[in-house]
């Protein structure tokens, strides 16, 4: 309705939303542009520069590898990190705490605490027990992430909803006879959004991060598989002969969370009837 | 203009408020903001609450429909068509609420959703209670919305809360409490928030709604909004209702000391503008510590010796109203 318009009166949340098109694009069919696989060495190309003629658009990195592959199929992991990890967080996070903020008194008390309890848990122990027992895998990483991610979403918008469940319009659904998940489906949820986009945006950089920290830490995406966080890691150490290791999957990463700041903005504004 | 109320046996009473008592546990103690309050509305009688804040006025309303916090405590009986509301599940409470009974709120400003159209606002409670379908929900609105005189009412249906003047607001939030036709509206100090101009039209709407049958319990401390629109009147101070009639007799001749005083109070255009305002001394009293007598006796300018020791009670007088008061009351009884 009149939110698209607005999103498109925003010339910056346009180029965000458009940047980060390409970039999901190029994940996706990124494999397409180059002849190279993401794990095949040419040994006569240890830490090269960039070769357009070659096909080496990116260079290689320490290990002969073509960086463009990697950088894409990086892309791919820490898009799908990210995306899913925001939608848990919305999913969880909004169901979660606009209940335990609707309900109140002893219902909220006990969600808030397993909230708590989850909050309190050691990380990245929780992540070592679980590759001990279930193997180094993605799903893992998904698992972890999607476990603790949730929580401050939930507790923004517990919050919000205790602040809005005394307005006067949630007072006067009751008056006209709606029940308790038709108020918090019409009247508390919707006025959520601004909060909840700003949340989101922080929850995906978030996620993004812990998955290159879980890499760093030889816990999460394993050789010959790569991510973001992975490339940026190897880039940093051989940042002194070869910068473009570093130079690149850093900037598709900063590129691609300025265009979610930018995008999510947007979406905030266009959300925002009263503007 | 006041009908004056015919004591019409026959029809039984659409509400019977019986020895209501709303309590609210605060860490200070326990505030009685309802303290016995009694009441019966027949179809289309219009009955106005008058007191000041903390009077228990709203609260009662509230008790009424059921809105009240988990920390508050009710005692009496509240039955509306012969079923009682109190302790009633909130599954059939629903089914009541919104379609049989509905209640206006005195901020338009914050009553609305403001994520919501106007035509969703309205076509909610249809969809809800009747389970008709957009389209029909979306036909109902708009008549409603021209019932209540919004200008360009088709215009309006897709417009944001935001978009709308506060008058203009008050309109929709009347418009969505009589879209479903209830029988009764409670409507708690529908015209404080809004100009003195606004003010007689949301009267003159309140007036036509009441023309219709609908039966109207009114809550505000205004009295000339009660002399416009109201058959019978009650007066509250500190929950407890003080004094009871029907409209003429009342401010023809009010028998409490703080009626009197109330009335004394109204600014009129043939005052002097250097008289000063004849308010009435002192504050409303400290519902955790009231006094031992009657809840007025510090402010009566008519005190006596027992008014302070004890508690009057609210008897019927000759004229058909009731009164709480020592000094109209013959000795012996209360």
């Amino acid at each position: 309705m009149g939110g698209l318009q607005r999103l498109k009166r925003n010339p910056a949340a346009v180029a965000g939303l458009a940047v980060l098109g390409i970039i999901m694009l190029l994940a996706c069919f990124g494999q397409y542009l180059t002849p190279h696989a993401i794990d095949e060495v040419f040994w006569d190309r240890i830490s090269a520069p960039p070769d357009i003629d070659a096909g080496f658009y990116f260079g290689t990195d320490a290990n002969g590898r073509d960086l463009f592959a990697r950088t894409l199929e990086g892309a791919r992991v820490s898009l799908l990190v990210g995306v899913s990890a925001s939608l848990i967080s919305l999913v969880i996070g909004v169901a979660y705490g606009a209940t335990a903020g609707y309900l109140g008194g002893k219902t909220d008390n006990v969600m808030m605490r397993i909230v708590d309890i989850l909050y309190s848990l050691p990380f990245v122990f929780f992540v070592i027990l679980l590759t001990v027992y279930v193997g180094r895998s993605l799903s893992v990483i998904f698992i972890t992430i999607g476990a603790v991610i949730w929580l401050d979403m939930a507790r923004i918008v517990r919050g919000q909803t205790l602040a809005l469940k005394h307005r006067d319009f949630v007072e006067a659904a009751r008056a006209l006879g709606a029940s308790d998940r038709r108020i918090l489906m019409r009247h508390i949820i919707p006025n959520l959004w601004g909060p909840v986009i700003i949340s989101v945006l922080l929850v995906i950089p978030d996620a993004i991060l812990t998955e290159s920290f879980l890499s760093f830490l030889g816990l999460g995406v394993q050789e010959p598989d790569t991510s973001w966080g992975v490339l940026i890691g190897d880039g940093a150490q051989n940042m002194m002969g070869a910068p473009w290791s570093l130079l690149f999957p850093g900037g598709f990463l900063a590129v691609t969370l300025l265009a979610f700041n930018f995008a999510g903005d947007g979406v905030r504004d266009a959300l925002d009837i009263r503007s | 203009m006041d009908v004056p109320v015919g004591q019409t046996e026959s029809n039984p009473p659409l509400l019977t408020v019986s020895r209501l008592a709303t309590r609210f546990r605060t860490p200070a103690g326990i505030v009685p903001a309802v303290d016995g309050v009694s009441f019966d509305l027949r179809a289309g009688e219009t009955l106005g609450i008058v007191g000041e804040s903390g009077s228990g006025k709203s609260q009662t309303l509230f008790s009424i429909m059921g809105l009240l916090p988990p920390s508050a405590a009710t005692e009496g009986s509240i039955l509306f068509e012969g079923r009682e509301l109190l302790g009633m599940p909130s599954r059939e409470l629903n089914r009541l609420r919104g379609d049989r009974l509905a209640m206006v709120f005195q901020d338009p400003m914050t009553a609305l959703n403001p994520y919501l159209t106007i035509e969703r606002q309205l076509s909610e409670v249809l969809q809800h209670h009747r389970g008709l379908s957009r389209r029909q929900a979306r036909a109902e609105a708009l008549a409603v919305l021209q019932q209540v005189h919004i200008p360009e009412a088709a215009r309006q249906l897709d417009r944001y809360p935001h978009q709308l003047s506060g008058g203009m607001r008050q309109r929709v939030v009347i418009a969505m409490a009589m879209i479903a036709k209830p029988d009764l509206i409670l409507a708690d100090e529908p015209t404080t928030a809004l100009d003195v101009t606004i003010q007689a039209e949301i009267l003159d709407l309140l007036a036509e709604l009441r023309d219709g049958g609908t039966a109207i319990v009114l809550v505000t401390h205004d009295l000339g909004v009660v002399a416009r629109l109201c058959d019978r009147v009650m007066v509250m101070y500190a929950g407890k209702v003080v004094e009871e009639g029907a409209i003429d007799a009342v401010f023809r001749q009010p028998r409490h000391p703080y009626t009197a005083a109330l009335l004394e109070a109204i600014p009129r255009l043939d005052d002097d503008i250097g008289d000063p305002r004849k308010a009435i001394e002192g504050q409303p009293p400290d519902l955790l510590d009231l006094p031992p007598g009657c809840a007025f006796a510090p402010r009566c300018a008519l005190v006596r010796d027992v008014c302070t020791r004890r508690s009057p009670a609210l008897l019927r007088h000759a004229a058909g109203g009731a009164v709480s008061c020592h000094l109209v009351q013959p000795e012996g009884q209360s």
